[in-house]
């Protein structure tokens, strides 16, 4: 169990990231830079589906786990 | 042989309803577009057989298409403004797209029952003209005022949806000022830096929004859909190994049976 959420923490710590970088890419869109903010839009979409990716597993399998129980 | 019992007349009558409605924004689509245009009566002739061939085949995205490339092709160089452009327009647009589509969901239900009989569209006629009940002895149903109440409110319902969606829409991309510094310092039009601001924008509250709405329904997942999800997901994982190796067993199935192919090609020519 200790295992499955420290996956979903780490999830939660990607999606704060990618919530940060989108704050960045607005930033540099309010600065008219819209390619800086492109590259960091790219970005951003890897580092939230990753994190989105480990909550999920990590929330379906205490699902699993708890029912075993 | 049992018969499958007709479609029920409230199917013809959204049908009518949506036709109706299909009319009407065309004809005000053709107002608002190719009035004092050069070949006028033509342009709108092409557009009401766009509208015609989108219900038969293309679909909404037929008009959807129509209407963009008439706009592209008159484009000018100053940007449009007023509540003409920014509302009405994309809501006649949206509303034609969304009756049109809603026409062919209604048809391709209806043709799941056998074709109504000449006498169910007399009776059907008959009342509507009416409103009595015919003489034959078959039972219909009269063309009742809720009914009727019913399919024009959901077409209005309909039409207020895509007034709402235009207004907001108009609201948001109008709230994001020009910014006239743009062709210097970014090589963009005002307009197209306005555009990538306001996407940019949009797609912070979606992003929000799918984290929470995202999160709460995920949470709620029953112990088998858990299950069934992190079989799919592992899987996923060892899916290029299993891919690569199922490969490898069928060339070396393939070198095998070559290998045999030759050897008996060459023992008939020894023993022929």
């Amino acid at each position: 169990m200790v295992s499955l959420w420290l996956r979903e923490i780490a999830g939660w710590s990607l999606v704060a990231l990618a919530l940060v970088l989108v704050q960045w890419a607005l930033l540099y869109v309010s600065n008219r830079q819209v390619v800086e903010a492109g590259v960091v839009v790219l970005m951003l979409l890897g580092i939230l589906r990753a994190g989105i990716s480990l909550i999920r597993v990590a929330t379906a399998a205490r699902i699993v786990t708890r029912e075993d129980r | 042989m049992m018969q499958r019992a007709a479609a029920p007349t409230s199917f013809y009558r959204a049908i009518m309803a949506n036709t109706l409605a299909i009319v009407i924004a065309t004809l005000l689509l053709m107002s608002q577009l190719f009035d004092g245009q050069p070949f006028e009566t033509s342009l709108k002739l092409g557009f009401v057989l766009l509208v015609l061939l989108s219900v038969w085949r293309m679909g909404g995205i037929g008009a959807l298409l129509a209407v963009q490339a008439y706009l592209f092709l008159t484009e000018t160089k100053t940007p449009v403004s007023g509540w003409h452009a920014y509302v009405v327009l994309p809501a006649l647009t949206l509303s034609l797209v969304i009756f049109i589509e809603r026409l062919r969901a209604i048809r391709a239900t209806a043709r799941q029952y056998p074709r109504p009989t000449t006498s169910t569209w007399r009776e059907w006629a008959e009342a509507a003209k009416s409103r009595l009940l015919p003489r034959d002895s078959q039972p219909t149903v009269p063309l009742e005022g809720s009914e009727v109440g019913r399919h024009v409110l959901a077409v209005a319902t309909l039409f207020a949806g895509a007034l709402a969606s235009a207004l907001v829409a108009g609201w948001m991309l109008r709230s994001v000022p020009l910014d006239f510094r743009a062709p210097d310092s970014v090589r963009l039009r005002p307009t197209e830096l306005r555009g990538i601001v306001l996407a940019s924008v949009l797609m912070a509250v979606m992003i929000a929004v799918f984290l929470v709405v995202g999160e709460l329904t995920w949470r709620k997942l029953s112990p088998k859909q858990a299950r069934v999800y992190l079989r799919d997901h592992f899987a996923r994982w060892i899916e290029t190994d299993w891919l690569a190796m199922h490969r490898q067993r069928v060339k070396a199935r393939q070198r095998t049976w070559k290998r045999r192919q030759l050897n008996a090609a060459q023992l008939i020519e020894k023993n022929p």
